[in-house]
Parts: C-alpha cells; sequence; structure tokens
C-alpha cells in the first residue's frame, strides 16, 4: 500500500495542475474568515461583507471572485485604462473623448425612432409618481450633426426618464453623450461604413441602437425577487421586516438558492401567504407563520418547502374563512402523520403528488381537478388527514382521491 | 435489491487519507465492482463502510442534503472528485448523517453493523435482512 501512495504522489508532481473551478473557489474562500458561495448566477455579497464588518466591501475583492468563478482565461485580462479624458482608448491628442458626461437643453434634445422604441405614457407616470430627483439614471444620448448642419442630441436610453424630468420642470437635463463627430472616418469605415455624411450618421444610428438594445435586452439583468426582497428587508420596507421577523423565529432566512437550513427560497410565495386574509380581514402574516411553524416544530432541519407552507398556510386561511377552529394540536398530530407515512418534508409534497397523478391517471379523482400545486397539496393533506383518522374539523377538500 | 429502494453509502479512502466517498446507487454489486476496477482484490477489496437504505425518493433527498452540509469539504468538481468529502473519514462522516437524517426525519434504514463493512461477497445476505425487514 505505500508503495502505490509514492509512485501516486511522484506522477502528479510531474504534471501541471489542470484547473477546476470548485478547487479554485475554495481556494479563493480560504482567504476569508468568513465564507461566502460562490457560483455563476451570484456571488453572497451579503455573506462576503461579514468579512468587511458587515460594511462595504472594495469591489477589487468583488473583482478578484468574479474572475475566479469565470476562470483562468479572464485572470490576466485587466490593465489600466482612464476614460475620463487623460489615458483615453482611441483619444487623439486635441480633440474631445468620443464620449462624455455634458447638460443638455431641453431644446437641443430629440428622438430618432430607428433606434428608439414608443413611448409609454403610463410608464411616465409610474415613473413620476415614484420620482426622487436623487434616483435620477443619467440617460444616453448621441449628439449627431446632420447633413444640414444642425447639431442635435437624439435619446437612445433614459427617454422617459427625460419626459418625467420636464414634467418635474427641469429644463437641462443631464446626460451621458456619445459625439458622434470625434469618431474618426477610419473608424467609421472599419465598422463597414462609407466615407460620407450619410454613412456617418447612420454609423451613429447603428451605434446607438446596439447600444439600446445590449443595455435593454441582451444585457439586461432583471432584479431577482431575492435581492428585491433583500434591498427591502436591508432599507427597513415594513412588510420584509415582519416578513423576516416571522422567519427568524423559527431560525429560517431569505437565501437566493435552498443551500443550508432554514433557507427560504421562493419569495413571491411567501409574500402570498403572508398577504392571506382570513375571516377578520389581511393575516399580516399569521398564516404563513403557523404554516412555517408546522414545517420547523416537526422536521428541525431542512429549508423551508414550498409545498408544505404554502398549502399549509392556505388551510389555516380556509379554516379562518369557514369559522373552523384548527388546535394547536392538530398541527403536531399532521405532522406526525405525513412523516410516518413519507418521512422528510420534501418527500412528504412530492408523495402527494404522486398520489394525486395516479389518480388522475387511474380517473379515481372525485371533483374538480385544481390547476396549481399549491391546491393538489392542500387537497391531498386534507384527504391523507380524514383518510388517516383525524379527529379534527377540516374544511371540505374541492376533491377527493385515495391519498 | 428491493424494489423501489436504493442506498446511500460511505467509504474510506483506500489509500489512507482521512477523506470519504459518498454516494447513492440502486445497484451494489455494479458499484462495488466499479470501484473496484482500479485495484487487485490483493490490495484493496472494494466495500462500502456506512450504509442507508430506503426508497428512492428519500436516499436522493438524503444525498442532497449530505452534500448540501458538506459542500465546504468537496473541494472539486468533475466526474470522479466531486463526491469525495474531504478531511471527513467515514466514522465521522456518520455521526453527522445520523444527525441529518434525525433532522429531517428522512425514511431510510440504517444497515446493521454485521453487514458491514458491505462488499461483493456478503451484499446478498444485506438484501435478504432488507427484504425481511
Amino acid at each position: 500500500m505505500a508503495t502505490m501512495t509514492l509512485v501516486a504522489k511522484q506522477a502528479r508532481k510531474n504534471k501541471a495542475k489542470p484547473y477546476n473551478k470548485k478547487q479554485a473557489i475554495v481556494s479563493f474562500i480560504k482567504k476569508f474568515k468568513h465564507p461566502f458561495e460562490m457560483k455563476d448566477d451570484s456571488i453572497d455579497l451579503r455573506e462576503m461583507a461579514k468579512n468587511f464588518n458587515d460594511g462595504p466591501i472594495p469591489v477589487e475583492n468583488i473583482h478578484q471572485a468574479i474572475v475566479t468563478v469565470l476562470g483562468p482565461q479572464y485572470h490576466k485580462l485587466t490593465f489600466n485604462y482612464d476614460p475620463s479624458g487623460g489615458n483615453y482608448l482611441g483619444y487623439a491628442a486635441g480633440k474631445r473623448p468620443k464620449e462624455y458626461f455634458d447638460y443638455i437643453d431641453w431644446n437641443q434634445l430629440y428622438l430618432w425612432t430607428i433606434f428608439q422604441r414608443d413611448v409609454a405614457p403610463n410608464h411616465v407616470e409610474k415613473i413620476y409618481k415614484d420620482f426622487d430627483e436623487s434616483s435620477v439614471i443619467v440617460p444616453c444620448i448621441i449628439k449627431i450633426t446632420l447633413t444640414d448642419g444642425r447639431v442635435v442630441y437624439c435619446v437612445w436610453d433614459g427617454h422617459h426618464t427625460i419626459q418625467v424630468c420636464r414634467l418635474k420642470g427641469y429644463t437641462k437635463f443631464q446626460a451621458w453623450v456619445i459625439d458622434l463627430d470625434q469618431f474618426t472616418t477610419a473608424e467609421i469605415e472599419d465598422a463597414g461604413f462609407g466615407d460620407t455624411d450619410e454613412e456617418r450618421i447612420k454609423f451613429g444610428c447603428f451605434i446607438a441602437g446596439t447600444n439600446m438594445r445590449r443595455i435593454n435586452g441582451l444585457n439586461k439583468r432583471p432584479l431577482a425577487p431575492y435581492d428585491d426582497f433583500m434591498i427591502g428587508l436591508e432599507t427597513r420596507d415594513p412588510k420584509f421586516v415582519a416578513m423576516n421577523n416571522i422567519l427568524a423565529q423559527y431560525g429560517c432566512m431569505p437565501r437566493r438558492h435552498a443551500d443550508r437550513d432554514g433557507s427560504w427560497t421562493q419569495i413571491k410565495s411567501g409574500i402570498e401567504c403572508f398577504d392571506l386574509e382570513g375571516a377578520q380581514g389581511p393575516s399580516v402574516g399569521a398564516f404563513w407563520s403557523r404554516a412555517i411553524a408546522f414545517q420547523r416544530n416537526h422536521w428541525k432541519k431542512g429549508h423551508l418547502v414550498l409545498e408544505i407552507y404554502r398549502p399549509m398556510a392556505y388551510l389555516y386561511a380556509w379554516a379562518s374563512v369557514q369559522g373552523a377552529s384548527l388546535p394547536a394540536t392538530f398541527d403536531a398530530e399532521l405532522a406526525k402523520m405525513l412523516s410516518k407515512r413519507w418521512g422528510d418534508a420534501e418527500s412528504v409534497q412530492e408523495g402527494i403528488k404522486e398520489s394525486y397523478w395516479n389518480a388522475v391517471n387511474s380517473q379515481t379523482i372525485v371533483g374538480e381537478q385544481p390547476q396549481h400545486d399549491k391546491f393538489r397539496v392542500l387537497n391531498g393533506i386534507i384527504n391523507f388527514y380524514k383518510q388517516s383518522g383525524g379527529k379534527a374539523i377540516l374544511p371540505a377538500p374541492t376533491c377527493q382521491w385515495k391519498v | 435489491m428491493k424494489k423501489g429502494y436504493k442506498g446511500f453509502y460511505a467509504f474510506n479512502d483506500p489509500m489512507g487519507a482521512p477523506d470519504s466517498k459518498a454516494g447513492i446507487t440502486g445497484h451494489f454489486e455494479v458499484r462495488l465492482g466499479v470501484y473496484q476496477n482500479s485495484y487487485s482484490r490483493n490490495s484493496h477489496v472494494a466495500c462500502f463502510d456506512v450504509l442507508y437504505v430506503g426508497p428512492s425518493r428519500a436516499i436522493e433527498n438524503l444525498e442532497k442534503a449530505v452534500k448540501q452540509e458538506f459542500d465546504w469539504s468537496i473541494e472539486r468538481d468533475g466526474r470522479g472528485h466531486s463526491e469525495w468529502i474531504s478531511g471527513w473519514t467515514t466514522k465521522m462522516l456518520e455521526t453527522e448523517i445520523d444527525k441529518i437524517i434525525d433532522g429531517y426525519k428522512f425514511k431510510v434504514q440504517k444497515v446493521p453493523k454485521k453487514f458491514l463493512p458491505l462488499t461483493v461477497d456478503n451484499v446478498k445476505d444485506m438484501y435478504a435482512w432488507l427484504e425481511e425487514n
């Protein structure tokens, strides 16, 4: 055995270690006291921030984390480039940079439909109603000298914002300007356009249109429900604070992935449960709280299982609306029955759904078939409880089958 | 093997590193055969040092939970690497797996010590025990 070990180690020495993403990530994380998740679709910056006293993280550290995830082909890409006019790529001495920040007068602003979408008045109104001067994102504009000599500043991103600003009385508009006049003929020809004023304008439209699609379509990353919740929570949105308090009560926390004990990942469904109404009106999380307690009090480990807490929240809501009172002993009794039959919480909901589809396929289901898993599992729980000899009076199921 | 059942196994590194390999299978002889491929039987007999059996779904969910729990100790990804848990002997691992099973209430059975380590030589005895239980 000892001989085998020596031979194996020698063989490893002679070979360059191939890149392994997991190993690179683990090695990177070891530089930090507090570990944090690093995946292709997210680096957990909130966990990473714990290495910086829960305060701001240097972007250089985040950058190093990003290139670690992206792999060795990105490790040597960074070089020094100052776009502020000093060390400017393609900048010819004595000329303005091709892009710069400026303030533009209202009467100089134009919209050229070649590279812009239609305007939505209701979107203008939506922004107007939620307007704050500190939240104006700098619109993007291309400066074009037309063949008749007029200079126009055409918006290619942020048109709705500009219209809202005008409603708010703005007369000058901050803008990030691409100055078409600063491009050399060679640059325009390299992009496949000719050496005439018309071709220069077509080139400008090409840049603006391509950038518009890049920013609003191709490279747009919508705000994930998790990020929306966390930003709302950390900036003290009262509803999200209340939801987080409920989670914390049962050792749970919002997470992007169900990667640890107590993870809650289905943000929109959680909000749906929080908002359920009972006989007395909005429950303000009362049913959701009890549903989480139902899972956590019986299944001590694991992430929150959507098709456990959601159907249970609905069960409590239905019971409340129908005037049924479900005693605390009911929760423990039902949880015990479910785990005896299927075991862990995921297997419970999977088992109920499996029995539902078996009944559908064998045409042994009676009543209207639910169109959503939450009501399939909810009906399954009610049927199962009754079939198992449960004594509490539950709301009537909307469909019946042998679970 | 009992119909619809699978097993979750773990074994120590046969070369002596304090690491364990964990995985699931519904075909014990085949999997043990794969692990035997690299060694002469005179050096090492492929075996499972701990083993849990149960319905496929429960075993699959158990594997997910264990991989999640030990994510930081699984240091490499890729075929052949992603099941090695570094710095955890099977004995250490067993205690943690028992806690996971208890916390999640996985509906699985622990294979008794008398069948362990499980090898191709005693796998049929374990099957017989499983059928009776």
